[in-house]
């Protein structure tokens, strides 16, 4: 390791702390970090230098990518009352989320015996979600609506007929929405905040993966990939697993299209697998299974012993710089004969931690085994990249009291509540096995992707599109994003309509992307369409789908901004977009 | 010596302590923590002085790395010294195919290579790698990933899909091969090691393409007399490279007696069950000897 590894701020701590002890030992600055590359291993020197963070991406495919918006709702649809509120003595909403719902149209639990222990069910209305002050952008920042009655709006909520500019607003004036079933904020705090970023396309609305996943659309660089590139830094044994079968950016191909669509160089393959039980069988040594040499268990044992004891009786066993690798190995022969599908396989005592016990509905089942396993999996150092397919259900009656595959909109929201604050929970409890310090869960980024995040601005059969055509991503960067929206949808009024699931229709509301460098909203203008030829600057439908793209690239760019720690360098040996610092939080290089 | 630098390490620990205790807070970072509900501009700052004890404790426990200092010697002694770097990516091919190891090139590997050695020809210009190795055990590829999962499958499956765990190069993502044995890479080593054992010791040696001696004769790792088997030195010697010493001829031969038979079964697969056949206590004893030979051996480059 040389100190031009060593970067910024842990730099600086780093030869601070090193100089300290080498003091007191009499050693030289060189000296000492040849000790600490020697001493903390590689490992340790990675966490210094790079801080690779795992990942974790959760993909809402077949229409099921508009569930996180119960967890995250788009914060701008919730300011003054006269935009959302449709019955004011009941307080209900007809935006497409939970929480404002009567219990005909899934504001309640449709079983709860399902989840023992909520009180979802007995909360009021009003208490049921808050604004949550101190984030860092709002999405629509800086924008003053073509809509008279959105105006008024925002008169009355902000005292002047725009929403002032983020640049203008200080974080007591920028919130999120949460509700009881919004994870890990209450626990961890704002590091563990959402940044949503609008960009991307959702057409065809339903492919079983995700549409906004290129980090670099023209060479069909996937996010996935890219990340998985980035953390070859991490020794692990599977370096990404992705569970469930999916399709490329834009529907067909195969699970390995959806990760590597463009052949990215050096990009590791990803291990698939259909299911929670199949990861678990990923881990199991190849001399463990049937017809292995230690597939009968006793074998095991004895092999151990016998290496360990050839190794003692090396000439070199006794060599000091010996030592380190020889235990290496010691480590190693023991786990070669394990089966780690024991450790792996989600337990009775996992799924009582997570909330949801049952079997049934089957989709809610698996997605809770497949998190459990990928925490174990996580926690055991066996992998830096997860990809969990979850629900493919495309859920338009949600919004019923039965909901859809056995499940309403308050069943959803409180089964992800359970398992995403269990899933945290378990990654909080232990260091990151290749970052002793650390703690799993603030080394690990998690991102929602899919096929259409639906229109959280109007909850009628749960439409399709959003207002500009455009994909959301939801991602918790442990502090490297800055927190809120970037762009999305707001209802005008509380009573709008348009109840069209055309893939071409402009989604009810109004919508915007937003502003590269002050994270400011900028407003669709649809009056074109949604797609067209020619450029006129700021429309959608004549421009070519250009800035949604751009938009959706720097989206994938930020997760990748998050994953690096903040090493922009390293996120543009594969984003080649126009740069974002509205999104990143600065770190010292 | 070593426990005065031990000591030293550790009084220099107590110093720190002593001076820097005030400065105990939780892992600091460049960006400010900030879970209220404030006015303040969330902050970002260059990690301060004061912050600097947990984040040098963050990087491992000072006391354990005083010790490995004190263990391994000063460093202008050790740094002269051999150590116990890992075995490169392509030796290790190398070194199973001289052992006769099947390492041929599968279906679908690139036109014109027959051998998985150097890996990276064999799969230059291949869309999907994993089919590549996949097909070692099946074209079908769903049936060659259950039985993967499943079913031991031979080294050259472990040395093509594993290829990154065990150190090969991905110079496309301008990454060196790594020269550390990880606890990852040593397991997969391993793994890869003992399925190259099954055919070492079925075949004793016969398809190896070293270690013969001067009339052409190759050497054998078991003698057989008989029921007797016991391990022969020249095919041990053939196996790690240098004479075995009496204690680890010891060790083969015992080894050769421990080892436990197993019975037949059949994996139950939705693509087609597969039938192992049961294995005798001399055959697993064999594989035994020869995977723990290799263990040893191929640790360490």
């Amino acid at each position: 390791m040389s100190t031009k590894e060593l970067r910024g701020a842990s730099r600086r701590a780093f030869l601070r702390g090193a100089t300290a002890l080498g003091a007191a030992m009499g050693w030289g600055p060189a000296r000492l970090l040849d000790f600490i590359e020697r001493g903390g291993g590689t490992a340790a020197a990675d966490c210094t230098t790079k801080g690779i963070q795992n990942l974790v991406v959760f993909v809402g495919a077949g229409g099921a990518h508009g569930y996180p918006h119960f967890l995250f709702p788009h914060p701008d649809t919730f300011t003054d009352p006269s935009r959302y509120v449709e019955n004011a003595t009941t307080g209900t909403s007809r935006a497409a989320v939970h929480f404002l719902q009567n219990s005909a149209n899934g504001g309640n639990l449709s079983n709860p015996g399902m989840f023992p222990g909520s009180t979802w069910n007995s909360m009021p209305l009003n208490q049921r979600w808050k604004r949550y002050y101190g984030v860092d952008n709002q999405a629509f920042g800086g924008v003053r609506s073509v809509d008279s009655t959105s105006r008024a709006a925002d008169l009355a909520f902000y005292k002047q007929d725009s929403v002032p500019s983020n640049t203008a607003m200080g974080p007591d004036k920028k919130f999120i929405v949460t509700t009881p079933h919004t994870p890990w904020i209450e626990k961890y705090g704002l590091k563990k905040a959402i940044t949503a970023i609008d960009g991307h396309g959702i057409n065809p609305f339903h492919i079983e993966g995700a549409h906004s996943t290129y980090v670099n659309s023209a060479k069909r660089w996937t996010m996935m990939a890219s990340a998985a590139t980035i953390q070859l830094t991490r020794p692990s044994i599977t370096p990404v697993i992705l569970v469930g079968s999916m399709e490329r950016v834009g529907g067909g191909g195969t699970t390995r299209d959806f990760y590597n669509d463009g052949n990215l160089p050096g990009a590791p393959e990803a291990a698939i697998v259909s299911g929670a039980e199949a990861m678990v069988d990923l881990f199991n040594s190849n001399a463990t299974l049937a017809a292995g040499v230690l597939s009968n268990p006793k074998n095991a044992v004895i092999y151990e012993a016998y290496v360990k004891g050839l190794i003692g009786s090396s000439k070199t066993a006794s060599i000091p710089t010996f030592t380190r690798g020889y235990r290496t190995g010691k480590v190693a022969a023991n786990l070669v004969g394990l089966n780690l599908a024991d450790q792996l396989r989600a337990t009775d005592a996992d799924r009582v931690r997570y909330g949801f016990t049952g079997n049934n509905p089957s989709k809610a089942a698996e997605l809770r085994d497949r998190m459990i396993v990928a925490a174990k999996a996580l926690k055991l150092g066996l992998t830096s990249q997860v990809c969990i397919k979850y629900f493919s259900d495309d859920p338009h009656g949600i919004f019923d009291a039965a909901g859809v595959g056995g499940m309403n909109a308050s069943d959803v929201a409180e089964l992800f509540s359970r398992l995403l604050n269990a899933f945290m929970d378990d990654l909080m409890s232990v260091q990151d096995p290749f970052c002793p310090g650390i703690k799993l869960g603030d080394n690990t980024v998690i991102a929602f992707v899919g096929d259409t995040p639906r229109t959280m601005t109007l909850r009628d059969n749960w439409n399709d599109p959003t207002v500009g055509g455009q994909n959301r991503t939801w991602i918790m960067s442990n502090g490297i994003l800055k927190t809120g929206f970037f762009g999305g949808d707001r209802k005008r009024n509380p009573t709008e309509g348009g109840a069209t699931n055309d893939h071409l229709a402009q989604g009810p509301g109004e919508g915007c992307l937003w502003d590269f460098k002050t994270g400011d909203g900028i407003l669709f203008d649809t009056s074109n369409g949604l797609s067209g030829g020619g450029v006129t600057t700021g429309t959608v439908g004549r421009d070519g789908q250009l800035m949604r793209r751009q938009a959706g690239e720097a989206s994938m760019a930020a997760v990748l901004y998050a994953i690096t720690r903040g090493d922009i360098r390293r996120v543009n040996d594969f984003y080649s977009g126009p740069e974002f610092p509205a999104v990143q939080v600065p770190v010292l290089l | 010596m070593l426990k005065r630098v031990f000591l030293l390490g550790a009084a220099a620990l107590l110093g720190q302590a002593a001076c820097l205790g005030s400065y105990d807070k939780g892992v600091p970072s460049s960006v400010v923590d900030n879970d209220k509900v404030s006015d303040e501009q969330p902050a970002v700052r260059p990690v301060s002085p004061e912050d600097s004890t947990s984040l040098w404790m963050q990087y491992g426990d000072p006391a354990v790395l005083a010790a490995r200092a004190a263990e391994e010697g000063p460093l202008d002694v050790s740094s002269r010294q051999h150590g116990c770097h890992k075995f490169k990516f392509q030796t290790l091919g190398q070194v199973m195919m001289d052992l006769g190891v099947n390492m041929s090139a599968p279906t679908g590997a690139a036109a014109g290579v027959t051998s998985l050695v150097p890996l990276e020809l064999a799969l230059r210009g291949v869309a999907d790698p994993t089919v590549v190795c996949n097909n070692i055990i099946s074209t079908n590829q769903q049936q060659a990933m259950e039985r993967a999962a499943k079913v031991s499958q031979p080294a050259r499956y472990l040395y093509c899909a594993s290829r990154l765990t065990l150190g090969m190069p991905p110079y496309a993502a301008r990454l060196a091969e790594s020269t550390q044995l990880t606890t990852a890479g040593a397991t997969k080593q391993f793994d890869t090691l003992a399925a190259a054992a099954i055919e070492i010791a079925n075949t004793n040696l016969a398809n190896a393409t070293r270690c013969t001696d001067g009339t052409g004769a190759k050497a054998v790792l078991f003698d057989t007399a008989g029921s007797t088997v016991t391990c022969n030195v020249n095919g041990m010697a053939c196996l790690q490279g240098y004479m075995p010493s009496a204690e680890q001829i010891n060790l083969c031969n015992r080894l050769l007696t421990s080892g436990e038979a197993s019975a037949a079964t059949t994996v139950v697969l939705p693509t087609g069950n597969v039938t192992v056949p049961a294995i005798s206590a001399m055959d697993a004893g064999k594989r035994l000897a020869a995977a723990s030979i290799l263990a040893n051996a191929l640790l360490c480059e």
